[in-house]
């Protein structure tokens, strides 16, 4: 008997504490994506939120056939982002939810500012995703998240698809966050505009991610497009994404897909200035040629990959140009000589980015194509040639 | 002794009902009268219509009378009988001589008093009282009218005897006898219920199972008080050890050959009159997820079935609870496309995610309820019913979600993949809980919960045995039989668990040559052919084979 009642006392306890943050799932609002924007009064924060009930219920067929949309993007300004979000609540009747937040965009006036203001609220509220991509958006973030998505349902999907597929290097809150604590490597961040097509009549536009933006303790300093661009991928030595190379030869140009690569860059110290020794190995397959050369011939091989070596070393030379002349340590040259000379580093890293200025670069690149595809040359070439 | 007149006769006794035990009237022995004895019997089983009493006059001897129970002996083995005796020209002096010379029975025991007449009259078997004699014969004449032996509905295999159990204790006790053919298989035979007496018997392998189980068990048994036994389950539930849990501490089974099995590892098993079911003492968490298949199919896939079941039993359990948790509590768990539908599914549900999983679970629990309890012919509705109705119909109007019905659905025929019957309910019944505090608590709760039950295992026993063994207290030798089934030349040993006195199962001559250590290889098939044919002699791997 005193059993039970100590039982049923304990059970008793159970409702008392309520079921306090039940929230079921047509009561959040996911946000996927947010955008960051410097305004005049503090932040404007941007969300787009997916509308559940318009992407298909069980009754309601295929989703998006209705012609509605089935996302809102909605913002509002505060003197923090939290404010923001707190004033941008009091209008919505479903609570904003950031677990499921894909892709961060900062505007590039907010990246120009600085990028640590934006990190302390990602970092500090546990249900912010320090996994979630992160981009910065030509002109205001806020219409890179309301431009139309092409193929996927929201614009928060494309952008997470494209920030993290071969196009570009991946970068996620954690990684910038991590680089931006330290010294010695300056953070890039892929590079979101919207993107005209047009052909005299009808007109389109989409997302492109395209380049990177280089930066100087913490603030946004500059652009790196084209083979500055390239130059930085190479630099930054992730996991290799393959990506397109075109280089012009006599007859014509020919693309060459490069497919592996290794960068390693090995810091000396050259009349008491940093001195950092780069190699780069490519290896890659022939796409397309447009040389009417056979690439059966191991000399024209040859040749093309003297013309590969020379573009990738133009690439890196370009972008060694941001790095001496912008004085941003793309490519983490800092922790190249922390690891190798740490006791030098203690004092060099006072006023690192003003000594990469006259640090000396030594690049060697080694080409390898070693696939042709499976023609080696084109198949609709005139056969007189043969011999 | 008795010289009253007929109709006024005073019995030895007063007939009432409270004398009218089977042990009491074992205090009542049989006089030397027949007419006594049977005014006897007339009053102790008065009022019953199916109690056949027949006198008749045996050819150089006394009166004799036959009693049995009309439609549990064999009305023509009595005929037969009482008319071998009407012929029998044998000078008679006693009783043993007609026990000798004139009686065409095999099966035959003594009675001296009306309680162990009585009892084996009750039982079947054809009392015969003779003149002049203070004892009377009790001639094993029960009727073979039975069930015939049949395919166990609630364990069927696809693999392994067809043969199950039936209501009758001798055929049982005969299933399993065949199987083991052994002196070594003890029957202990026992009788529990003041009113319906009902037979039970303690099957042991003696010099195999550990003697302090037996002693328990029957112990245990003796204990039972108890008016009448119609199942093995009153049997269960009274002599389990721990009578709160949901989890059950005694096996039940239909087939011969899993009781064989259970026997040969050292487990004692009570068989009951009147029901197919033995139950098989000790049971472990571990066995709820085996069947008798296992092992009789090759070990990787009985193996494999056995984790799968060992999953399934987690996802009966916890699938719901878990769906619930995560969905109210932690939407930043499931991978964002997959929220996305769960939230377009139950944007037009009105009730909670708790409230619709009860709904949907309670009525998965109506739809199985009413297909085993109705006429196989309503059942069909029943199933059109629930398929349209609760599921089709119930997502269309909105009132439950698609998704909710999926993980219902799986739950449902995760906990019929559990093999023992009523590990699947204590499963079941277990859930509702689960997700009632995965409502309140979330993933929290649920861990929490299964803390509990998980705690609750642990320190239960099973006659003596842990319920988790071999996991916990853990043992290597055991294990090979508990997750998955090793192959058998590798279990040489019987689980350690039981306490047996014998743990080797295999002889040693069998690990030596079929244990593929050293790997053993037959020569090439090619030249053996040869040999064979030149030599004319079988072909050497045969041997090996």
């Amino acid at each position: 008997m005193r059993k039970v009642v100590v039982l049923i006392a304990l059970l008793a306890t159970l409702p008392l504490s309520g079921c306090w943050d039940r929230t079921e799932v047509n009561d959040v609002a996911i946000v996927l994506a947010m955008a960051i924007d410097k305004e005049q009064d503090g932040y404007r924060l941007s969300v787009i939120i997916p509308l559940p009930g318009n992407l298909g219920g069980p009754s309601g067929g295929g989703g998006g056939t209705s012609g509605e949309k089935s996302y809102i993007v909605d913002f509002d300004t505060g003197p923090t982002i939290s404010e923001a979000s707190s004033r941008l609540q009091s209008r919505l009747s479903r609570k904003l939810f950031y677990a499921h937040l894909k892709v961060l965009l900062i505007g590039e006036e907010m990246a120009r500012e600085g990028l640590r203001e934006v990190m302390d609220v990602m970092g500090r509220v546990p249900r912010n995703r320090l996994s979630s991509y992160i981009a910065v958006t030509k002109g205001k973030a806020y219409d890179v998240l309301n431009s139309e998505p092409h193929l996927e349902r929201f614009s928060a999907e494309k952008l997470r698809e494209l920030l993290k597929s071969d196009v570009t290097i991946p970068i996620k809150i954690k990684t910038m966050a991590n680089q931006l604590n330290k010294v010695g490597h300056d953070p890039i961040l892929p590079y979101v505009r919207s993107k005209r097509v047009s052909n005299g009549e009808k007109h389109s536009e989409s997302l492109e991610v395209d380049g990177f933006i280089y930066t100087r303790d913490g603030k946004m300093i500059g652009v790196s497009e084209g083979d500055a661009a390239k130059g930085v991928r190479w630099l930054n030595r992730y996991n290799f994404h393959p990506y397109l190379e075109t280089v012009q030869m006599k007859g014509g140009d020919v693309s060459i897909l490069i497919r592996r690569g290794s960068v390693s860059i090995k810091p000396r110290v050259a009349g008491g200035q940093p001195h950092f020794d780069i190699e780069v190995k490519a290896e890659g397959s022939i796409e397309e040629a447009l040389d009417k050369r056979d690439y059966e011939h191991e000399t024209n091989i040859r040749e093309l990959e003297r013309e590969l070596e020379q573009k990738i070393e133009r690439e890196l030379s370009a972008a060694l140009d941001i790095v001496k002349r912008q004085k941003s340590d793309i490519a983490g040259f800092g922790h190249f000589v922390y690891r190798t000379y740490p006791n030098l580093w203690d004092g060099w890293k006072r006023d690192w980015n003003e000594r990469l200025s006259r640090a000396s670069f030594q690049i060697t690149v080694r080409g390898n194509v070693n696939r042709t595809g499976k023609f080696s040359e084109n198949i609709a070439q005139l056969e007189e040639t043969y011999e | 002794m008795y010289r009253s007149k007929r109709n006024t006769q005073r019995l030895p006794f007063e007939p009432v009902s409270d004398n009218l035990y089977i042990d009491k009237l074992k205090g009542q022995s049989l006089c030397d009268s027949l007419e006594e004895n049977k005014r006897m019997l007339k009053a102790i089983m008065s009022d019953s219509s199916d109690f056949v009493m027949r006198e008749f006059v045996m050819e150089h001897g006394p009166k004799a009378l036959v009693c049995y129970i009309d439609g549990l002996s064999d009305a023509k083995s009595v005929d037969h009988v009482i008319q071998s005796l009407m012929v029998w020209k044998g000078e008679y002096s006693e009783l043993k001589q007609v026990k000798q010379r004139a009686l065409p029975v095999s099966q035959l025991n003594e009675a001296d008093n009306f309680g162990d007449l009585l009892r084996g009259v009750l039982s079947g078997d054809v009392g015969l009282l003779v003149d002049r004699q203070p004892s009377a014969l009790l001639l094993g004449l029960r009727g073979p009218k039975h069930r015939s032996i049949s395919e166990p509905e609630t364990e069927s295999t696809i693999r392994g005897p067809r043969e199950g159990f039936n209501e009758l204790l001798r055929t049982n006790t005969a299933l399993l006898r065949r199987r083991i053919k052994s002196p070594r298989l003890k029957m202990k035979p026992m009788v529990i219920g003041k009113e319906a007496n009902t037979d039970i018997v303690v099957a042991y392998i003696d010099g195999l199972a550990n003697p302090t189980l037996v002693e328990e068990v029957i112990r245990r048994l003796e204990n039972i008080d108890i008016d009448g036994v119609l199942e093995s389950g009153y049997i269960e539930e009274l002599i389990q050890d721990n009578g709160y849990s949901p989890f059950p501490q005694i096996q039940y089974t239909e087939r011969p050959d899993t009781v064989a099995a259970a026997l040969l590892e050292g487990r004692v098993a009570i068989l009951t009159d009147g029901t197919p079911y033995v139950l098989l003492v000790p049971l472990t968490f571990w066995m709820m997820l085996q069947a008798n298949e296992d092992y009789y199919e090759r070990f990787l896939i009985s193996s494999f079935l056995r984790l799968g079941r060992f999953m399934f039993l987690i996802i009966a359990l916890t699938f719901p609870a878990l769906y619930i948790a995560i969905t109210t509590f932690h939407q930043e768990m499931i991978p964002t496309p997959l929220l996305l539908s769960v939230a377009a599914a139950r944007e037009s549900i009105p009730f909670p995610a708790v409230i619709e999983a009860l709904i949907m679970e309670i009525s998965f629990e109506a739809l199985r309820e009413a297909g085993v309890r109705l006429p196989k012919a309503v059942g069909q509705a029943v199933s059109i019913l629930g398929a349209l109705v609760v599921g089709q119909a119930a997502v269309q109007a909105g009132i439950v979600s698609a998704p909710m019905v999926i993980v219902v659905s799986i739950t449902g025929i995760a906990s019929f993949a559990i093999p023992k019957f009523n590990a699947a309910i204590s499963v079941r019944l277990l859930r509702f809980p689960l997700m009632l505090i995965a409502s309140i608590f979330g993933l929290f709760g649920i861990v929490i919960g299964l803390m509990f039950i998980i705690g609750h295992l642990a320190k239960m026993r099973s006659f003596g045995i842990p319920y988790l063994a071999p996991v916990s207290p853990y043992s290597s030798d055991d294990m090979r039989d508990t997750m998955v089934r090793m192959p058998w030349w590798s279990m040489k040993r019987r689980p350690e668990m039981f306490g047996l006195r014998n743990l080797v199962r295999l002889g040693k001559s069998v690990t030596e040559t079929i244990a593929p250590e050293g790997g053993q290889t037959f020569e090439s098939t090619d030249r053996n052919m040869n040999r064979t044919d030149r030599n004319g002699s079988p072909n050497q791997g045969d041997d090996d084979a």
